[in-house]
């Protein structure tokens, strides 16, 4: 297993979004409901970010005889995605433990 | 109604500014050809627009112009590597790259190509002033020549420099939020 630093944000949600097999636009779309329309993928951001995906295994184009050109998960994928969870939900623990629940910004 | 525009802008970054600021006057770019701009009329603000230069080789672009098109954008206009690129507004807002890194590799490859036509116009300058120095006849076009080159790189070396400190700024970004 090759050494996995943080994901961007952009990764993070392309990988997530392919846990079903899915093309560009959908990608986009699909991230944008997930964070509540925050992160909003450029297109250009996309293109590249899947072409490096596919070269490092993570991602594959899908065997389908849609129009437009899908892609999936690969097991490498969904592994470097849980190993990603895992960091993100330490990451998160302590900031709850040491911030408490409370959000400043708002209190 | 269909309307021409003449403006000569060397900054892709000021050239959308000009069109989307058209769009949202209601005149869409459809057209570009030697500075000369077309226009038709448009719904004010119902267009977003992107200038792009491609990377990578002729497939590669034919390729990225086509998931381009599935996303839902539209390419106007393509001269060589350039593309103009439109969304409908309605859309939301349009960028081509949604964070720093990817932001700040286009913008190294945009420097990349205004040092590449810099050192292509400088090799003509030096090329013209060396044969009109060294040729017995010492012919007055070639330092013609080489002089009407000497403004267009003035423009190259600052478009040159104007892209590399943005990239810098983008990748000083950058380096805050890793």
């Amino acid at each position: 297993m090759d050494e996995q630093g943080a994901l961007t944000e952009a990764v993070y949600y392309i990988l997530l979004s392919l846990d079903s097999p899915l093309h560009g636009y959908g990608i986009m779309q699909r991230a944008k409901a997930m964070s509540g329309g925050r992160v909003a993928l450029g297109a250009g951001t996309l293109y590249g970010a899947l072409n490096t995906l596919c070269a490092r295994g993570w991602i594959e184009p899908a065997a389908s005889d849609a129009r437009r050109k899908e892609y999936q998960l690969t097991q490498a994928g969904r592994a470097a995605l849980r190993a990603e969870v895992r960091r993100l939900g330490e990451l998160y623990q302590n900031g709850i433990h040491i911030l408490g629940g409370k959000d400043d910004a708002q209190a | 109604m269909r309307r021409r525009e003449f403006h000569l802008l060397a900054d892709p970054q000021k050239e959308e500014a000009f069109l989307n600021a058209k769009a949202r006057e209601g005149m869409a770019m459809t057209r570009f050809f030697l500075g000369i701009y077309t226009f038709e009329d448009c719904e004010p603000g119902a267009w977003v627009y992107r200038i792009e230069l491609l990377g990578g080789d002729a497939a590669g672009q034919a390729d990225y112009l086509a998931f381009l098109r599935e996303s839902g954008i539209e390419c106007v206009q393509r001269w060589c590597d350039w593309v103009y690129l439109r969304r409908p507004a309605s859309e939301g807002a349009f960028e081509l790259y949604s964070d720093n890194a990817s932001r700040a590799r286009y913008l190294r490859r945009l420097a990349r190509l205004y040092a590449t036509l810099l050192a292509l116009t400088m090799s003509v300058f030096v090329l013209n002033l060396a044969i009109f120095t060294l040729s017995p006849t010492h012919s007055v076009e070639n330092l013609i020549a080489g002089l009407i080159t000497l403004p267009v790189s003035g423009l190259l070396l600052r478009m040159w420099t104007v892209m590399r400190a943005r990239a810098a700024r983008t990748e000083a970004a950058q380096k805050l939020s890793e």
